[in-house]
């Protein structure tokens, strides 16, 4: 690694000699820059689906994170990917990325398979895309 | 763009390179755009920033994918972060 580059410590931390964790910035580690981001509503019912969140140009697997509310059933908001109790089902969140897009996948799994089971929800989400590539 | 700012590169990119959706990621910092920050830690979620949650049950930290009532009264830790779900 070079010697040169930027450390800003935290306050009362020599910052030639500061630990990382008493950093507040080093340009030996890259900064999370976010390439894109959005939020969105999207029905759903007991067959689940996907739902492109984003089409993106990088030409790699980004980094992302996202969060879902589930407003028919509770009032919080969740970090995916989230397991969703519901009456008689578990409703399944998680998101995936391509190297062009960043994907909504909703699975409803019911308690009895066997039986015919019939569920209308909404997805509240919100998401943020990096530059940073997880490849 | 404007032509004034921060911008670090890896070793290997030249600093002078102008900013792409393709060689972005080559970058340590670009004041161009916006960065994740830390803004406070707290023990509760939030419906403005960005977080990161998890659950503390004594001898782990959880992912906080889960309705707090399954949790109980167990300790829900979050960092919120500066950025905001609206920007």
């Amino acid at each position: 690694m070079s010697n040169i580059g930027l450390k800003i410590s935290k306050p009362g931390v020599d910052v030639k000699t500061a630990t990382d964790n008493n950093l507040i910035f080093s340009s030996q580690y890259p900064a999370l820059k976010i390439q894109s981001q959005g939020t969105g509503t999207q029905a759903f019912d007991e067959a689940g689906g996907f739902l492109t969140l984003e089409t993106h140009a990088l030409g790699y697997r980004p980094f992302f994170i996202v969060w879902a509310k589930f407003p028919d059933f509770f009032s919080n908001l969740f970090i995916l990917p989230a397991r969703i109790p519901i009456v008689d089902a578990n409703i399944q969140c998680y998101a995936t990325a391509s190297s062009t897009t960043l994907t909504l996948a909703v699975d409803v799994l019911p308690d009895f398979p066997e039986d015919p089971y019939e569920v209308d929800f909404d997805i509240e989400y919100k998401y943020v895309i990096f530059f940073d590539p997880i490849e | 763009m404007a032509d004034y700012g921060i911008k670090i590169s890896k070793e290997g990119t030249d600093v002078k390179e102008a900013i792409t959706d393709a060689n972005a990621k080559n970058f340590q910092l670009i004041s161009s755009v916006g960065c994740l920050v830390k803004k406070e830690e707290s023990t509760s979620d939030s419906e403005t920033y960005m977080w990161w949650g998890a659950v503390l049950d004594g001898t782990t930290a959880r992912s906080a994918n889960f309705y707090p009532q399954v949790w109980g009264s167990l300790v829900q830790k979050f960092i919120i972060f500066a950025n905001r779900f609206d920007e």
